[in-house]
């Protein structure tokens, strides 16, 4: 995306700055709730159905 | 599983708490939740790439430098009892995925390495270039981190952040398997190898 200032004399064109992603840190880890059993199992098998390595990459797996 | 003070688990029943989950898992490990600590405990069953156990002590200890805040810790050994056989248990934090969101993409995947440093690589399995582009080199430390793909480059259910939960990382110096895989695809390993000779 760029953005214009239009100033006159001056006027100036900056680029955005390319989108970030917010990382994961320890304590946003470590402070989530306590999942239980089925809700860890549920993340899991969301990432085994949703999972786009068995359609592009042949990359081995390694868990 | 309860953290014990001895470094032994028995094996038969590890096993029997990751059959009682569905017997999940990868080409490496045997994996189950315990709700009790909120941690997923992995059991080596198989070291890949040619790997040894040091090689595998080492990913470890590079996930904890690359990827703190979902370091592994090692819990112990499981014992067989009959035969003797020792495989390290290691465990890991559990990050609640973002069901109700898509999956991680490419782009937000390459976007987080390279604010690590990692630079996407190309890596060659079975003799065809890896069509995900799941691998990212760190050519100042000569850290290779591959399988990033989106089961295991993750979003957080509750914050939207992204967690790496199950890379491979493997340092390429010469002679190693990192090195010889990036050597397929036509790159070097570090510099500070190539100056050694």
């Amino acid at each position: 995306m760029l953005v214009t200032l239009s100033n006159p004399p001056l006027t100036a064109s900056i680029k955005a700055p390319q989108s970030r992603v917010k990382r994961a840190t320890i304590a946003s880890v470590s402070n989530q709730p306590r999942a239980t059993t089925a809700q860890a199992l549920k993340g899991y098998a969301y990432l085994k159905s949703h999972s786009s390595r068995s359609r592009s990459s042949n990359s081995p797996a390694s868990a | 599983m309860a953290r014990k003070s001895r470094p032994f688990f028995d094996e038969a029943e590890f096993l029997d708490r990751w059959r009682s989950q569905g017997s999940i898992g990868g080409a490496e490990h045997q994996v189950f939740y315990d709700e009790s600590t909120g941690r997923w405990y992995k059991r080596l069953y198989h070291c890949v790439n040619g790997s040894t156990l040091g090689d595998y002590f080492d990913r470890m200890l590079l996930h904890a430098a690359v990827f703190p805040e979902t370091a592994y810790r090692l819990e112990g050994f499981s014992l067989n009892s009959k035969s003797k056989a020792l495989a390290p248990i290691v465990s890991q934090p559990h990050v609640a995925v973002a069901t109700d969101l898509p999956p991680v993409t490419k782009e937000e995947t390459d976007t987080l390495m390279a604010e690590a440093g990692f630079e996407s690589v190309q890596l060659m399995f079975n003799g065809i270039l890896d069509g995900g582009h799941y691998a990212y080199l760190n050519a100042a430390t000569g850290t290779l981190a591959h399988d990033l793909h989106d089961e295991n480059v993750v979003r957080m259910s509750h914050t939207g952040e992204l967690a790496v939960i199950d890379p491979y990382l493997s340092l390429a110096r010469q002679g190693t398997w990192a090195a010889i895989k990036l050597a397929e695809t036509g790159i070097s390993h570090p510099a500070d190898d190539l100056a050694s000779e």
